[in-house]
């Protein structure tokens, strides 16, 4: 019997379906149902220009979002795979957090600045979500593939990875705010922002896939929450890509659809349950 | 002849060596000049070769004379068993240092006239030996008990004292038999010495006791001995040393990360028990405790029962040591054996007597599990203590390994408390590899880190990485993580594509 909530099998803690029936709870599919509704709003709002000029801009909501969303479900993340990585040594997983990480820190760094330069924000959120996406598409390669593994001395690269994500982050930060370099990036509709936009949501897409496609060899409920999450992204920046002014209904498409993916961020790390077997040597009991 | 310094108002005692190599160590440098010495033993256990090597020494090394009275065989049968160990009893015949006096058809009426020619040839002779093989035999010609009694009480004790004529007086100890030959010699005789040997795991073990000695500390323990061409050499009991001053200098193990966890180092003079299951990196250790030691310029023993020099050579190679050099420079000094226990109290002299030779500053011994497989429980662990009190009193730092099972405690090493510091090694299943942990046990006189880290075999040997993070139940062998992370490396594991028509 298969727990499809918690992943474990009294076999397999992976939970590899035996009779290759393909069947989902309801709640995986509720969340699939999710991720074309998004893509619905944002042909509705963005493309098809039906939001009736309506706008929004709150500042603090959308702080609210970029921390408590965003930021707090990349972290969990981050952490759960760095330990991972830590415990394997499987460079898949450092790869994997350092992009959540990054796309996390980058889009409340982005969110904030925002609101005192729109395209300082908008260069920071953009250029984040495509280093992120490249580091997903890697990730998901290295899983789909079969990563290499780091034997020994661990700690020092996962220190050494997000170290250099938050100065990474910190640089672009400064660079977005003190030049020109990238400000084509942070002009709404402009032709290098939007190919951006299309290159994050392709690759996400395409890093979704990877992992999906190790989801249907393992049938791991984390896979399925993990690639689920990246393709609700994707469509969140195809909300972003038809933004066409400042707080339309677009863009708070793209902020709810990011939401919904830190919600699947999160559930694919709490779907894991605690050991089931328990098992312990003596050497073991007699030390607790 | 010697003389005993004795100390304080203690009456002195000379002393007469017996030339018997480790014997006269341990009851003062000899026995007591003039006593009678009941020399008790099984059949074949060396009464006859002792007692040889007695007079044979007395002549050769300290120009004493000596007869041998023979109630069991005659002198042509004594000669040609002679002529198997080294002693020349020929010669010292012709220069009248010794005499063979053969009463083997000798019947009851006529004992008293052969002690009476015995006593009669040692004043002319000057003997200051006499050895009389047997007493079992003489007391045979006796119809009545009480004769041979007699004649043990007065004439021999009489004839011995007041000639001042050491003598050895042989029993036979029957196989099975608690008593010492007729029963009544002991309580007659001044010092009892009692040779007996027994099978232990299929070895012969042969056993040397000192029951009585008057005039004499004897050694309080059971000392065993060996005989060999050059005829009975006796094992020194395994007393602990003396423990001298203590040393506050730290010395490196060798390895970084387990001298960064003991503070520095350890003490110079003190003990690591390196304990582990096979295959866990404890020789490597030692290898590279001894490496470290010669290439500061320490003298370094290193007692392998295991390997030979040549393996460990190669060993030692595989990191880039090169150890014959080592060798060459005087540095560094392997001694090999598989013990047995049968010879186990002769590697140990050799052992000691090379500590005594090389005076090393570093000493190994790999390991401790095939002494404990052929050594009594009790003489295993005093062997134990006696190595930790050798390096006390001599300031010879040890490291000693012992094989353990897997998720072992130092408890299961039941003789490891006389340790200083106890360092086990384990490996630990995680992701279907093998990694290795180690974590301190114990640590005297330094701050206890108690993190269980990480080490790896590299090409140039034992290096401590940090401690595990990430993996719980360590000590136990396996190291389940926690659950979520479990199921996380799980989900991400690298795991071979299967074929194509099984992805979807």
């Amino acid at each position: 019997m298969v727990d499809r909530e918690s992943g474990f099998t009294p076999q397999n803690t992976v939970g590899r379906a035996s009779s290759g029936v393909f069947s989902i709870s309801v709640s995986q599919k509720l969340g699939f149902v999710s991720v074309p509704v998004i893509g619905v709003l944002a042909i509705v709002f963005g493309v098809l220009d039906l939001d009736g000029g309506v706008t929004f801009q709150s500042s603090v909501t959308e702080a609210a979002i970029g921390v408590g969303a965003i930021l707090s479900s990349a972290v969990i993340v981050a952490r759960i795979s760095a330990k991972s990585f830590l415990a394997t040594g499987s460079s898949n997983l450092l790869l994997l957090g350092i992009a959540v990480f990054e796309f996390g820190l980058s889009s409340t760094i982005g969110g904030f600045i925002r609101n005192y330069s729109l395209g300082a924000g908008l260069q920071i959120y953009v250029l984040g979500a495509f280093v992120s996406a490249c580091l997903h598409v890697a990730s998901g390669i290295l899983t789909f593939k079969g990563s290499p593994r780091v034997m020994t001395r661990r700690t020092f690269p996962v220190w050494f990875s997000y170290i250099g994500t938050v100065c990474f982050v910190l640089l672009l930060s400064i660079l977005a705010l003190d030049s020109t370099l990238f400000s084509d990036v942070g002009q709404i509709g402009a032709l290098t922002q939007r190919m951006l936009i299309g290159s994050v949501v392709a690759m996400l897409l395409l890093s979704g896939f990877f992992f999906f496609r190790v989801y249907l060899r393992s049938r791991s409920p984390i896979l399925y929450w993990y690639s689920l999450a990246l393709v609700t992204v994707a469509f969140a920046f195809v909300a972003f890509f038809t933004t066409q002014v400042e707080g339309d209904l677009a863009l708070w498409t793209g902020l709810g659809g990011l939401c919904l993916a830190s919600l699947y961020f999160l559930k694919s790390v709490f779907v894991s349950s605690p050991r089931k077997d328990g098992a312990s040597s003596q050497a073991g009991r007699r030390l607790n | 002849m010697a003389s005993n310094e004795s100390t304080g108002h203690e009456p002195v005692v000379e002393r007469v060596p017996t030339g018997v190599e480790g014997l006269d160590g341990v009851i003062e440098g000899g026995f007591p000049q003039g006593d009678l010495i009941l020399l008790a033993g099984h059949p074949g256990s060396g009464k006859t070769l002792l007692s040889s090597q007695f007079l044979y020494n007395g002549a050769t090394k300290y120009a004493e004379p000596g007869v041998y009275v023979s109630f069991a065989e005659n002198r042509e049968a004594f000669l040609r068993n002679m002529r198997r160990t080294k002693m020349k009893f020929e010669e010292l015949e012709k220069k009248n240092l010794f005499k063979f006096m053969d009463f083997i058809t000798v019947k009851d009426k006529a004992i008293d006239e052969t002690l009476a020619t015995v006593v009669g040839e040692i004043d002319p002779f000057k003997a200051k030996r006499l050895v009389i093989d047997s007493f079992s035999a003489m007391a045979q010609a006796f119809s009545e008990r009480i004769d041979a009694r007699i004649v043990l009480h007065t004439i021999l004790g009489r004839m011995t004292r007041l000639n001042r004529v050491t003598t050895l007086l042989i029993a036979e100890k029957p196989l099975g038999s608690k008593l010492l030959g007729g029963g009544m010699e002991e309580f007659v005789s001044d010092a009892v010495v009692v040779l007996t040997h027994s099978i232990e795991r299929g070895y012969l073990v042969r056993n040397l006791d000192v029951v009585k000695m008057r005039g004499t500390r004897t050694p309080g323990t059971r000392l065993h001995y060996e005989i060999g061409d050059a005829g009975i050499t006796v094992y020194p009991a395994l007393t602990p040393y003396p423990v001298g001053k203590i040393s506050a200098d730290r010395v490196s193990t060798g390895v970084d990360g387990v001298d960064r966890m003991l503070s520095g180092g350890m003490y110079r003079g003190s003990t690591i028990l390196v304990m582990g299951e096979s295959g866990t990196g404890k020789t490597t250790s030692s290898l590279q405790f001894a490496v470290k030691g010669a290439t500061n310029g320490e003298r370094v023993l290193f007692i392998s029962y295991e390997e030979s020099p040549e393996e460990l050579a190669r060993h030692g190679r595989s990191f880039g040591w090169d150890m014959p050099e080592l060798s060459e420079n005087g540095l560094l000094k392997f001694l090999s054996y598989i013990p047995d226990p049968g010879n186990v109290y002769k590697i140990f002299a050799e052992g000691r007597a090379e500590i005594q030779k090389f005076m090393p500053s570093r000493l190994v011994v790999d390991s401790l599990t095939s002494l404990e497989r052929v050594m009594d429980p009790d003489e295993f662990f005093q062997t134990v203590r006696r190595l930790v009190t050798l390096g006390k009193s001599r300031g010879i730092t040890c490291l000693a390994t012992a094989g353990t099972s897997e998720g072992a405690l130092p408890s299961d090493f039941w003789v490891s408390s006389p340790a200083d510091v106890i360092l086990s090694f384990r490996q630990v299943e995680s992701q279907s590899a093998l990694r290795r942990a180690l974590v301190l046990f114990k640590a005297r006189g330094s701050p206890l880190d108690s993190s269980i880290k990480e080490f790896v075999i590299n090409q140039s040997g034992i290096v401590v990485e940090e401690k595990f993070a990430d993996l719980e139940q360590i000590l136990s062998g396996s190291g389940p993580r926690p659950a979520r992370v479990e199921g996380w490396s799980d989900a991400f594991a690298n795991r071979p594509r299967p074929k194509r028509e099984e992805q979807w």
